[in-house]
């Protein structure tokens, strides 16, 4: 372990997961805000409270799921396939219009429990596909990607929205570290050991032509997207001196 | 005369309006107060596949009224009449242009907002504000 931190490859490998974690799980804690909207005040901070431990707990175990099936044959090329849309999805900018939204802020304590888990299971597949990416089956990488993400799920900062929305290269930076994670783990893949043998130079030739792609790719959706409402008004009310009387005008 | 007092809720944004009350009191007309919250889109791609826009709206407007709360209370007390808005967005860029569509002819605003180490990151709203606000700007420490 010692010595494992001593090379530089290892902060390397670090620093890919804290990126990968602020990346992809920046907007936990807002979901988990909202699925608890409705309860009770005292039932509030039980809810979040539950919601974070098991949003954790659900990590903990999907990490190791992955890993252990990342170890299959082929299974690293779907991963790898996965990783580069994760990446393409980071860049595209977000479309004005909501989904489905087909979940409710539920108004009881196991409603908001559940929800929280649910919601939390389609969101931590990107983290989780991408820490394990970027661990190379490191565990104390693994274990380190989970610890780094838990503050992030508990803490609703939403630092990295802001930090995107100042320096909007992060994003580019991002999907770039996304598709260079999947070129790697398409390498590893044990099908093509024997080409890897022989062709060296695709140990870094195949991650850098997935970070390209996934910028290309990006960049050729996002432009035929138009660009974004950057203020949107979502009150305005009036109040008189007299009468403490409101009025909403919109 | 038009004032724009953003607002976030924190220690010195109830600074911010506390001198406004005060100066308003001096003037001859009664300015017509407009308090402004800007709350950060939550709306990312995540929060959009999970929850309906209303929910989010709702969610963001409770934030806002919270934020708005000290604010109004200070204003309730000294019995003026006041609008206020939330919008969302970035906060210098929303109160930008929130000034500038309302043709507001005074901004005063703290000189810190509460965001400790996203400030240190991404620098203060104040500061962006002063330097590019057509209108006065006061900043109130």
């Amino acid at each position: 372990m010692l010595e494992m931190l001593q090379t530089p490859q290892f902060w390397v490998d670090v620093f890919k997961i804290i990126m990968i974690d602020l990346l992809l799980s920046g907007d936990n804690a807002v979901v988990i805000a909202l699925a608890c909207r409705n309860l009770p005040e005292a039932q509030r901070r039980k809810g979040i409270m539950y919601g974070v431990g098991g949003a954790i707990g659900l990590r903990i175990v999907l990490t190791f799921f992955a890993v252990s099936l990342l170890s299959l044959p082929y299974l690293k090329v779907i991963g790898a396939l996965l990783l580069l849309w994760v990446g393409i999805k980071l860049i595209l900018p977000e479309d004005e219009g909501h989904g489905a939204g087909s979940i409710k802020a539920e108004a009881n304590l196991w409603g908001a429990v559940k929800t929280i888990i649910i919601a939390d299971f389609v969101m931590s597949l990107d983290n989780v596909l991408g820490v394990a990416a970027a661990a190379k089956g490191n565990v104390w990488l693994l274990v380190f990607g989970l610890l780094v993400s838990i503050p992030m799920i508990a803490w609703s900062s939403q630092l990295a929205l802001k930090l995107i929305d100042r320096y909007p290269f992060i994003i580019y930076a991002g999907g770039a570290l996304l598709g260079y994670v999947a070129g790697e783990m398409l390498v590893s893949e044990v099908l093509f050991r024997s080409l890897l043998e022989t062709h060296h130079y695709l140990h870094w030739v195949v991650p850098g032509v997935c970070a390209l792609l996934v910028l290309g790719t990006g960049w050729l959706i996002a432009r035929h997207r138009a660009g974004l409402v950057a203020v949107r008004d979502l009150m305005h009310v009036e109040v008189e001196a007299s009468s403490q009387h409101e009025r909403e005008k919109k | 005369m038009k004032w724009l007092i953003p607002v976030d809720g924190s220690e010195h944004s109830l600074h911010a309006i506390e001198q406004a009350v005060t100066l308003a009191a001096t003037m001859k007309e009664l300015p017509q107060l407009s308090l402004l919250n800007v709350q950060w889109s939550v709306a990312t791609l995540n929060v959009k596949l999970l929850f309906d826009q209303q929910v989010v709206d709702e969610y963001q407007r409770e934030q806002g009224m919270q934020a708005l709360q000290g604010a109004r209370a200070v204003l309730d007390a000294a019995q003026l009449s006041y609008q206020y808005h939330i919008s969302i967005g970035r906060p210098a860029d929303a109160i930008l242009q929130y000034a500038d569509a309302q043709e507001v002819s005074l901004i005063i605003m703290g000189a810190q907002g509460k965001e400790g180490l996203t400030q240190w990151l991404l620098g203060s709203v104040a500061e962006r504000v002063l330097r590019l606000s057509a209108a006065p700007v006061m900043v109130v420490r």
